[in-house]
Formats: structure tokens, sequence, C-alpha cells
């Protein structure tokens, strides 16, 4: 079984009740995706059988790390979708990859985290890694994780293109929708 | 964990460090004042000093702080620069040049 990260395009009406997983409209902020993320288990590509829900991108993960704080209650589902530059070496690579997930160790808002390399092999994708994270609120991304130094004054520089060193396109999609309950594994 | 004062906020600096050959470092230094702090100011980052240090027989390196209000200022920077080709075109023209570069962003201690 694959878990899916699954980008949708909702026309008017659309209704995300009764899909399988858990799905949400994105909130205010988010930027570079559809209209909803809608997180779900699937041998293959997942297909909403709702009306009015088309898929944009559904994204295959293979995890790499993650972790979760037990809490019961609603919740911010954040995923941002990433593409390492093709050429980047293995070991640049993971040194990235071991930097981003340390970010829950400074940051105590990320309640339940993901971090994802893209099975390529399940289904080509034009991202390579997908880092998600559960908050109690919406607080906890706008401020906790945004204005924590190790993330803008560290794990940034992987992102930021005027740092030579940087190794992620300046394309992504940083998307964040409000669950009822857990929705990482 | 982090400490800062809390009478400051934050605050937010950026450090360039660009090794140049001794022949092309005041000519580019003049192009960053001319073409590039410009764009920089109006992405909130204030040219706060430059300097430079003679690192071998040829070749000098120039380091330049900017400052920024705070982490919000910071983000907008990012957003805005991402947005104006000419900062890329700008630091491939430099790296074109430059024998070694590096941006390192402070927080306030």
């Amino acid at each position: 079984m694959t878990r899916w990260v699954v980008q949708l395009r909702l026309a008017d009406g659309a209704t995300l009740e009764g899909l399988p997983g858990c799905a949400g409209c994105h909130l205010p902020g988010s930027v570079g995706g559809g209209d909803a993320t809608w997180d779900v288990e699937a041998p293959q590509r997942p297909e909403p059988m709702t009306a009015g829900a088309q898929v944009l991108d559904a994204v295959a993960l293979a995890p790499l790390r993650g972790a979760r704080v037990a809490f019961t209650g609603p919740r911010i589902k954040r995923t941002l979708l990433l593409r390492v530059r093709p050429g980047t070496p293995l070991a640049t690579r993971e040194r990235f990859e071991a930097e981003l997930a340390e970010m829950p160790r400074y940051i105590t808002a990320i309640r339940g985290w993901a971090l994802s390399r893209v099975d390529d092999a399940v289904a080509p994708s034009r991202w390579t890694h997908v880092w998600e994270q559960e908050y109690e609120t919406v607080d906890g991304l706008r401020r906790d994780y945004m204005m924590h130094p190790y993330h803008w004054a560290g794990i940034d520089r992987w992102f930021d293109a005027e740092v030579p060193q940087s190794i992620v396109e300046p394309e992504v999609a940083h998307v964040f929708y409000a669950a009822s309950g857990p929705v990482l594994p | 964990m982090y400490h800062w004062g809390l009478m400051d906020g934050p605050g937010v600096t950026i450090v360039d460090r660009v090794t140049l050959g001794a022949g092309d470092a005041a000519s580019w230094l003049g192009r960053l004042r001319s073409d590039y702090a410009p764009g920089a100011e109006r992405r909130g980052m204030q040219l706060a000093a430059a300097w430079w240090s003679h690192v071998g027989p040829d070749a000098v390196e120039v380091t330049v702080r900017w400052d920024l209000a705070d982490v919000a200022a910071f983000w907008a920077m990012r957003r805005a620069a991402g947005q104006d080709p000419a900062v890329l075109e700008w630091w491939a023209a430099t790296d074109a040049l430059a024998i070694a570069r590096s941006r390192n962003v402070c927080a306030r201690a």
C-alpha cells in the first residue's frame, strides 16, 4: 500500500465528504498547489469518486523519517512539495534531508511530521520530496514554524536561490488545511 | 535554543562574502552599490556596511552586511527576490567572476 498526497481542483459545489483518508480545502496562505489536498493510502494512483473533484497531481511517497506526538482533535495538516535540482550529489541531498528532519527538535509546535522522497517508480512526479507536518493550530505553522531561526537562518539556505549552496528549485507547493483528526501515520 | 533581546526583537542580518581577483574587487563592489543594492533596498535589505580583506597575493574577500527589520521582512524579501529575475542574473554574473562566495543569514545574538 502506498501513501499518496493528492492535489485536487474543485468545481463549484464539489464536496470532499466521503473520500477515504483525509482531505481539506486549502487555507489562505497556501501557494503552488490546487484547491485541496487529499491524503490517502491506495495501492495505485487514487481517483476521487466525488463529483467536481479533479486530480491535478498525485504524489506517491517513499517515507524516510517521521514521528508524532499523540494528541486528539482538530489540527492543521501542512504539506510542502519540493524539487531538489537534478545533479545534486547524493551526499548533499542526504545532508539536506537530515537537517530538514531535525526541524521538529527545534520547533516543538510540529506535533507530527513525515519526510518522504517521491516514489517515481510508482508515479513519476515533478517533485522529489514531500515534507509534511501537523500542528495543533495554524499559529504553529505561521508563527512557530516560520519565525524560528532554525528555519529562516538555517534550513532556508537550501531553498534560497541567492545562496550559492541552495539545492531546491524555487517553485514549491506549500499547502495546508484544517483536519478533524490525525492525518499522518 | 536561541535567545535574543526582547527589546530588540529577533532582527535579521545577512552577510555576503565574495572572494574575487584583486583587480576585480573594487569594480564589483561599485556594481553591487549601483546595480544590486537599490533593488535589495526595495526588498527590505539595508546595506549596513562593506569591507574587504586581502586573502592572498591576488585575491580579495569582500564582506557585505545587510540588515532587515525582522523575520517578516526577511520572508517578504525572499518572496520579492524570487519574483525578480534580475536577482539571479546578478549572482550568475558574480559567480562567473568570483573565486568563492557564501551567504549567511544570521539571527541577532
